[in-house]
């Protein structure tokens, strides 16, 4: 099992050249937390992923898995370190099977490294971690399926099995829900839900259902700035925050 | 669609029958000619199954594969001049070896390399590919001692002992040799796509960054497959160094990096049965198409532009795609695509039949060639106008008509799709097979 | 001494030819991700259409016509050959101009033959502009740099100050954006294409008169001008500019200076009163005691390596590749 662990940022900043895209970002999760960020589009909250992830480099600030620094890393090696991550826009591999998608997911975490004299694929049957996965997502009568034929739901479904595969302790989540309809996204919020129990998740949503059937605490950020970070009642009573949206949501859920 | 794991398609029964056919096709090709035809053939499809690796398995585009047929020639070359000219002379078993040495230099040369090439994919990685062959072409003309210069080197496999009757000698035992090479490398081959590697490979193709989010550094992956594909390629340069008994800097050319991408991708996406198709197109191709005509460079050209333009996954991928309608709509899509086939024969005659007179009409206007050309039995003076004309005429006239004759037969499916393209559709991602 | 001089005087004319065409192939490449094998096909299709032009018209209209000619063919392959093959991705397109290469040239040799054809070089610029230092740099040599500048120029402004090269640039980033906002980014594309062929075209026209016109021509400079390309970064015309002038000078300063490397040590030896071996090793004797020019070939690809090991994105490059 792997051992539970936090995550926080402290005092991140980034600027695209002349453009700060996020300013002294702090933001600390328990293990176990589940930490929606919320936010304008062009809040900069796919930014802070990607800070997050290495798919940027950390210039201004820290970010800490657990005890460990991310700062100045790559992202397979944040990737060996317990932190895993969803793509807004799908990215499965398309000409392998759903099965095989997830199989190489968890390679890294079944301790099989560059390995080119053992046989991985002609296994009839995934590890049992996997096929919960595949069912817990309703994906096991398609397994066999290229995943580049697969429904964008469906294709959607596979990016969240393909993050939680290598069972990280971790989650980064960008938008899972992205152009699903009402009733897909009801449903895959409840699977998140099931499938991230124990982990500590940042999830980064638009649809307020979902963010208020998820999180533990929800940050807003808006400008690249962290106005409020708090628990979803305080969250929405925040005068700042409902200023920074004048949005449906204020009205929809009632105090 | 759904297909079998690859563990089902190349099974026990895949290489018994494999071997048997290898052992079986000199029987009905008798005469020192085909059995030199089909000795090169298996050089070449070894090769090609090694540049499919990279191409089809990896989705890396590399225009210096000839570095790697071409070392792994020039090290058993040189071991076997080492050898004859000691003062003991070798068993020809040693010869068996040599193969595996040729791929061993080449795989280190891969390794030296490599690092160099593999920093990024896509269109860094073939421009890299094609400055270090062009590097390593180029340089070899300066050290003619290594390199054996514009004249190259001559070797004799009849300089080392024989073992019983064994001295790889004749033909036929180095066609046996090379069919045994073949056997073993494909199986080789086949079984590295089975592994966490070969996953990773097919994986960092389709997408490398992601590849990189799940914990593996997709340089190494294409690194290590790298150096696999040079190991194999060098094996098939030491093959054919055996073969031909020479070399020379041709082997590092430009030409032979494109032959190798040209018929490797004609081949198609499948695994085996591209590099096969490959294989022997290019032998086909090269040696004998170039004897029947003047114009079998064009010829080549033009199918390899017609497969990426209309065949994605190449023939291979084509007659996958073909199989899998026909399990869709049963035999009389059989029926209805032998008609097509039937209907662009003409067109497609018409048109060899324009080049032909191209060509014999550039021979004539350079060298004094009576006017008079025969081709397929007919006599065709290619000064006249006429002839000219009812070719022109006609065979746009006959392409229109095997068009319409194609859309009447419902063959015209997949052309012109807006949808996004199919995991098939892509030619630098391999097939399930 | 005064051999440098000229010398650099002729690697900039050359280099600077390189850069025309090494232009087209860059902006082609940033624009729409294709590396455009065909592209020294253009240039030797350019120096054959400037061949006949020249003989029917003259060569000034030549200089105008068969880059016209090349450019419309540029358009039609685009628009018929690699507009199809563009929902696959940059390798099939790669591919295609790969194999349409091989057609250019078998089509070039039967038109035109497969010997090299004589190009007559205009009588108004034939001859010597002046000497330097002893050396003649010839009227020609003047006039190929005459006219890249004025073609870098022409580009540069285009680029920049009208509407056209302003939507070009954005397309180049944002081509969905582009297109969001109503340009016809396929036109786009095929005019940038045809303008690319255009300027080899126009390459081929001047580097055929001034140097040798025949159908392997192509495959010559095709290979430099990549190097050209990967040296100067992926994408970035300036990159193209400062690495087709460094790789144009360095060839030709190579061609023209015959001291061998033993010469050179031998001189640097006495320069600084050392007294070190030539190397043992026969073999690596014998390169020390090549001349430089022999080397001259292998250049363009050992710049290219030591670019990949100190600088793999070029000289200014910005594409991700």
């Amino acid at each position: 099992m792997k051992p539970h662990l936090g995550l926080r940022c402290i005092g991140v900043s980034h600027a695209f050249g002349e453009t700060q895209v996020l300013s002294d970002v702090n933001l600390v999760t328990i293990p176990g937390e589940t930490l929606a960020i919320i936010g304008p589009n062009g809040a900069g909250k796919s930014t802070l992923f990607n800070l997050i992830s290495g798919a940027h480099p950390i210039r201004v600030g820290e970010v800490r898995l657990g005890q460990q620094s991310l700062v100045g890393l790559s992202p397979f090696e944040i990737n060996r370190l317990g932190l895993a991550r969803s793509f807004q826009v799908s990215r499965i591999f398309s000409s392998l099977s759903v099965a095989e998608n997830l199989r190489t997911a968890a390679l890294w975490s079944r301790g099989v490294r560059y390995n080119f004299w053992h046989r991985v694929r002609d296994e009839a049957t995934l590890d049992p971690h996997l096929t919960t996965l595949l069912e817990t997502l309703r994906l096991t009568p398609k397994q066999a399926q290229p995943a580049g034929t697969l429904s964008y739901a469906d294709q959607r479904a596979l990016e969240l099995g393909m993050t939680l595969a290598g069972d990280a302790p971790v989650i980064l989540l960008d938008e899972p829900t992205a152009g699903m309809s009402r009733s897909e996204t009801a449903l895959f919020a409840s699977r998140i839900k099931q499938l991230t129990a124990d982990k500590t998740v940042w999830i980064i949503e638009h649809d307020m259902d979902v963010v208020f059937a998820l999180a533990d605490r929800i940050a807003v950020l808006v400008g690249g700035v962290l106005i409020a970070c708090d628990t979803p009642d305080n969250v929405r009573r925040n005068p700042q925050v409902q200023m920074a949206y004048l949005g449906a949501w204020q009205g929809e859920a009632a105090p | 669609m759904n297909t079998p794991p690859i563990q089902a398609r190349y099974g026990a029964m895949f290489w018994c029958l494999f071997a048997l056919i290898l052992v079986a096709l000199p029987l009905p090709f008798p005469g020192a000619y085909a059995l030199s035809l089909l000795s090169q053939m298996g050089i070449a499809i070894l090769a090609c199954l090694s540049y499919q690796l990279l191409l089809g398995q990896g989705g890396l585009l590399s225009f210096g594969h000839a570095i790697f047929t071409g070392s792994g020639g020039y090290v058993v070359v040189h071991a076997l001049v080492l050898a004859t000219e000691g003062a003991h002379t070798w068993s020809a078993a040693w010869l068996v070896l040599l193969p595996v040495m040729g791929g061993l230099g080449a795989a280190t040369l891969a390794a030296l390399l490599g690092w160099l090439s593999t920093g990024r994919a896509s269109t860094p990685f073939a421009m890299i590919t094609l400055g270090l062959g062009e590097l390593v072409w180029a340089a070899s003309f300066m050290v003619p001692e290594v390199f054996g210069g514009e004249a190259g080197i001559s070797v004799n496999r009849l300089m080392t002992q024989a073992v019983g009757p064994f001295s790889l000698g004749p033909q036929i035992q180095l066609y046996g040799l090379i069919a045994m090479y073949l056997l073993g490398g494909a199986w080789l081959l086949i079984a590295f796509t089975r592994t966490p590697l070969g996953l990773l490979l097919n994986a960092s193709r389709d997408d490398a960054t992601r590849v990189a989010y799940l914990g593996f550094n997709p340089r190494v992956v294409r690194y290590a497959a790298f150096i696999t594909a040079g190991f194999f390629a060098g094996v098939a340069g030491g093959l054919s160094a055996l073969n031909f008994e020479f070399i020379s800097s041709d082997v590092f050319s430009l030409q032979r990096s494109g032959a190798y991408l040209l018929f490797t991708f004609i081949g198609g996406s499948s695994l085996f049965y591209g590099p096969v198709i490959g294989g022997v197109l290019m032998v086909a191709g090269l040696v004998w198409l170039s004897e029947l005509t003047p114009g079998w460079l064009l010829y080549l050209g033009l199918l390899f532009v017609i497969v990426v333009m209309f065949v994605p996954g190449g023939l291979s991928g084509g007659v996958t795609r073909w199989w899998q309608i026909r399990v869709r709509e049963g035999w009389w899509f059989v029926v209805r695509a032998g008609l097509g086939v039937c209907a662009a024969l003409p067109p497609t005659l018409g048109t060899i039949m324009l080049i032909e007179m191209l060509y014999h009409h550039a021979l004539v206007r350079d060298g004094g060639v009576a006017t008079t050309m025969v081709r397929l039995g007919v006599s065709l003076d290619v000064a006249q106008a006429a002839n000219w004309w009812l070719f022109i005429c006609c065979t746009p006239v006959l392409f229109w008509l095997c068009r319409r004759a194609w859309a009447g037969l419902g063959l015209l499916g997949d052309q012109g799709s807006q949808t996004a393209p199919s995991a098939a559709a892509r030619p630098d991602q391999g097939g399930q097979l | 001494m005064e051999l440098l001089v000229i010398s650099l005087l002729n690697g900039l004319s050359y280099g600077l030819l390189l850069f025309m065409l090494s232009a087209g192939l860059t902006l082609v490449l940033s624009l729409m991700g294709v590396l455009n094998f065909a592209h020294a096909g253009f240039y030797m299709l350019g120096a054959y259409f400037g061949y006949s032009i020249s003989a029917l018209l003259g060569f000034f209209p030549s200089l105008l016509l068969a880059p016209i000619a090349v450019g419309g063919l540029g358009a039609l392959v685009e628009r018929h050959l690699l507009r199809r093959v563009h929902a696959r991705g940059h390798v099939a397109e790669l591919l295609l101009t790969f194999g349409l290469s091989y057609l250019i040239i078998e089509l070039v040799q039967l038109i035109w033959g497969r010997a090299a054809v004589d190009v007559r070089i205009p009588d108004v610029l034939d001859g010597t502009l002046l000497h330097v230092y002893g050396y003649p740099f010839s009227v020609y040599r003047f006039f190929m740099i005459v006219v890249a500048c004025a073609m870098f120029l022409a580009i540069w402004l285009g680029l920049t100050r009208s509407r056209v090269g302003l939507v070009i640039q954005a397309a180049l980033t944002h081509p969905d954006m582009a297109r969001a906002l109503g340009h016809d980014v396929p036109r786009i594309f095929m005019s940038v294409f045809a303008g690319g062929a255009a300027l080899a075209g126009l390459a081929g026209v001047i580097g055929g008169a001034a140097f040798v016109t025949d159908p392997q021509m192509a495959m010559a400079i095709g290979n430099i001008i990549f190097v050209v390309v990967i040296v100067g970064g992926l994408g970035s015309l300036w990159g193209a500019f400062w690495g087709a002038l460094l790789v144009g000078v360095l060839q030709t300063l190579t061609v023209a200076v015959d001291t061998s490397f033993a010469d050179l040590a031998q001189q640097l030896q006495a320069l600084l009163n050392l007294n070190t071996e030539s190397p043992p090793v026969a073999l690596t004797a014998r390169l020390w005691q090549t001349p430089m020019s022999a080397l001259a070939p292998l250049l363009p690809y050992v710049v290219l390596v030591v670019f990949l090991v100190l600088r793999p994105m070029g000289l200014m490059g910005r594409r991700a590749g």
